[in-house]
């Protein structure tokens, strides 16, 4: 007999399931289906493979395009930006770390509408003055709203080793502080960098209300546009970049629980 | 493959590091000859550590000099002083094997990538662990990973080993073995070694020398014989072995202590004094008409412990050779003998 442990465990799993794959469902079935008579063709799926050259996939392929741009760009600003600042503040200035992460958690607790607003003018200088007004210069706006969640991902990375023993010894041992970063601390830190990339990707990749508001091209307001004049290419769209960022996750997560398991084998063969 | 290092004198110059208020180090100077391992004892807070560290060059110094190999350091950051640290918590790389651990080291020295598998070989054969090379940290013991953190260190061929209380998180057995090995590889490669520790049989055992620090002052530095049978301080004496504080009246350089007459060492105040005696300089003998009355017997081995009351209720520690104990059982009266060795006195303070 089961336990009743289990089968707890396996409603909950279905309830999820089901309200995790149910929209996604109906997506799937809208991208198909004509909506005023039910007739199921692929017209939009035809569009998106069939080699076409419309306005509407040139926009979407320009806003996954800056999408995926700035998406780099954030972890890249994100981790090089946070991974030393933290690292220096725990080993140097333990006082500031609760600083740092009163700051780093901020964008939590203000609304995007009401950072879009304050961000306005700093785009118009950054697009009139500084840089242009190419899309991907979001990509600071949403290092800003990522640094929240790369903060706690690298947090519980560092709480869980003993980061001042590790630096030091690869520091008496000739280390430069950017070879103790980069050849000791991110590989040992390999599993909260990689949530780091995850949620950023997933948040930017998922980004409406800045880009609309900033009136700049990304994946989310070129789906917006689409939707506007033919939904079922949007759906489509949609469901194919949710599909392809789930398996990029998947992809990564099981790489990096390949080399964890090659690093920490479940069966322990210590001598004492 | 030599083993021979290029051993360096290490020369710590009027040192002070102060940390709030608090003096870590407080006009510290010590001089280490070449190959020669120095252990720093005393007890938590009183500096040790904060000295190491400040050699290795992981802390700064308010004012002073350190050089080693004539070298002025003082200045220099960690990763250019030529040395390699042995810390208490093993501080092996997780991700890195037992190898890739040494190699690692040795490709932050320079040293060429074709001698390095041989130089990890040798070193993991020093410290007995030859065919663990391709273990990870968590798949070894404690005491395996502190031998690995020992090859790894040796390997390097620093100026100057570091070690900060190497032997602390290991159990009780393991302790010892290392320790002993410790000594061994240290002797046969001949590596200035400066060893902290709060264990003093640890650096008894170990050290050429042994400087005990109070408060971040240097006390005394001596051969372990020197400050276990001549310390300048009370608080030498007392930190460094056991003693019994035994009231007496000292005058022309011994003390009258149980009516019996003690030699005191070199600097001892006169008047009235507490004598501090090694409870294995007493010997016991049953007499009804003695001065004590056992209260617990102890077997520890080779040896064996007796506490003895005093009529005035103090109680002496007695350490007596193998089953010489046999016989005494609490509340029989014995006599106490003190044998005639140079002991400290201190001032009986008023009040």
């Amino acid at each position: 007999m089961k336990p009743r442990g289990a089968w707890f465990r396996r409603i909950v799993l279905g309830l999820a399931l089901v309200y995790f794959l149910v929209p996604l469902a109906s997506l799937a079935d809208f991208s198909v289906r004509f909506p005023l008579t039910g007739k199921v063709d692929a017209v939009a799926w035809q569009a998106l493979f069939g080699g076409g050259q419309s306005d509407k996939l040139s926009l979407l392929r320009e806003g996954l395009a800056n999408s995926l741009v700035m998406a780099v760009m954030a972890i890249v600003i994100s981790l090089g930006l946070l991974l030393p600042t933290m690292v220096l503040v725990r080993l140097r200035l333990p006082r500031m770390v609760k600083v740092v992460e009163f700051v780093c958690l901020l964008p939590l607790t203000i609304p995007a509408v009401v950072l879009v607003v304050g961000l306005a003018p700093v785009y118009l200088v950054i697009s009139t003055k500084i840089l242009d007004s190419n899309t991907i210069w979001l990509a600071f706006a949403y290092v800003i709203l990522c640094l929240p969640y790369v903060y706690r991902a690298l947090d519980s990375g560092l709480r869980a080793i003993d980061l001042k023993t590790l630096s030091e010894t690869a520091r008496s041992f000739g280390a430069s502080w950017p070879t103790v970063l980069l050849r000791v601390l991110v590989p040992i830190l390999r599993s909260a960098l990689v949530s780091s990339v995850f949620v950023t990707l997933a948040v930017v990749l998922g980004e409406f209300t800045f880009a609309r508001m900033l009136a700049r091209t990304n994946l989310q307001t070129a789906l917006f546009e689409i939707n506007l004049s033919d939904g079922q290419i949007a759906a489509a769209v949609s469901l194919l970049v949710l599909g392809g960022t789930i398996v990029l996750m998947v992809a990564l997560d099981l790489l990096v629980a390949l080399q964890e398991r090659r690093i920490r084998p479940s069966t322990r063969s210590g001598i004492s | 493959m030599t083993d021979t290092m290029t051993s360096a004198a290490v020369s710590l110059s009027h040192l002070t590091r102060t940390f709030g208020k608090v003096k870590a180090l407080d006009d510290f100077t010590l001089e280490l000859a070449p190959g020669e391992l120095v252990a720093l004892l005393g007890p938590s807070g009183c500096g040790k550590t904060t000295a190491l560290r400040a050699l290795a060059g992981l802390e700064g110094v308010d004012s002073g000099t350190m050089t080693v190999g004539g070298r002025d350091v003082t200045r220099l950051p960690a990763n250019k002083r030529d040395m390699a640290m042995v810390f208490q918590s093993y501080s092996l790389f997780p991700h890195l094997t037992v190898e890739g651990n040494i190699e690692f080291a040795l490709g932050l020295r320079k040293v060429p990538s074709r001698e390095r598998a041989a130089v990890v070989a040798h070193n993991l054969e020093l410290v007995g662990l030859g065919g663990h090379g391709d273990r990870y940290p968590h798949q070894l013991s404690g005491g395996q990973q502190q031998r690995v953190a020992l090859a790894r260190a040796l390997a390097v061929r620093p100026q100057v080993l570091l070690l900060d209380e190497p032997l602390s998180a290991l159990d009780a057995k393991v302790r010892v073995q290392l320790r002993d090995e410790i000594r061994r590889i240290q002797t046969e490669v001949g590596i200035t070694t400066l060893f902290v520790t709060h264990d003093q049989e640890e650096a008894l055992v170990v050290a050429d020398r042994i400087g005990v620090m109070e408060s971040g002052r240097l006390v005394q530095v001596g051969t372990p014989r020197e400050i276990y049978s001549h310390p300048r301080t009370p608080f030498v004496a007392d930190f460094i072995g056991t003693t019994n504080a035994l009231d007496g009246h000292a005058k022309d350089g011994v003390a009258h202590v149980l009516g019996q007459t003690v030699p005191l060492l070199p600097g001892s105040p006169t008047g009235p004094v507490t004598v501090l005696v090694r409870p294995e300089s007493i010997t016991l003998t049953p007499a009804p008409d003695g001065v004590g009355t056992v209260v617990t017997t102890g077997f520890m081995g080779a040896t064996s412990r007796v506490t003895v009351a005093l009529e005035d209720g103090k109680l002496v520690l007695v350490q007596l050779r193998g089953s010489s104990r046999d016989g005494l059982v609490p509340g029989e009266r014995v006599a106490l003998e003190l044998a005639s060795i140079p002991a400290l006195a201190r001032q009986v303070l008023a009040g």
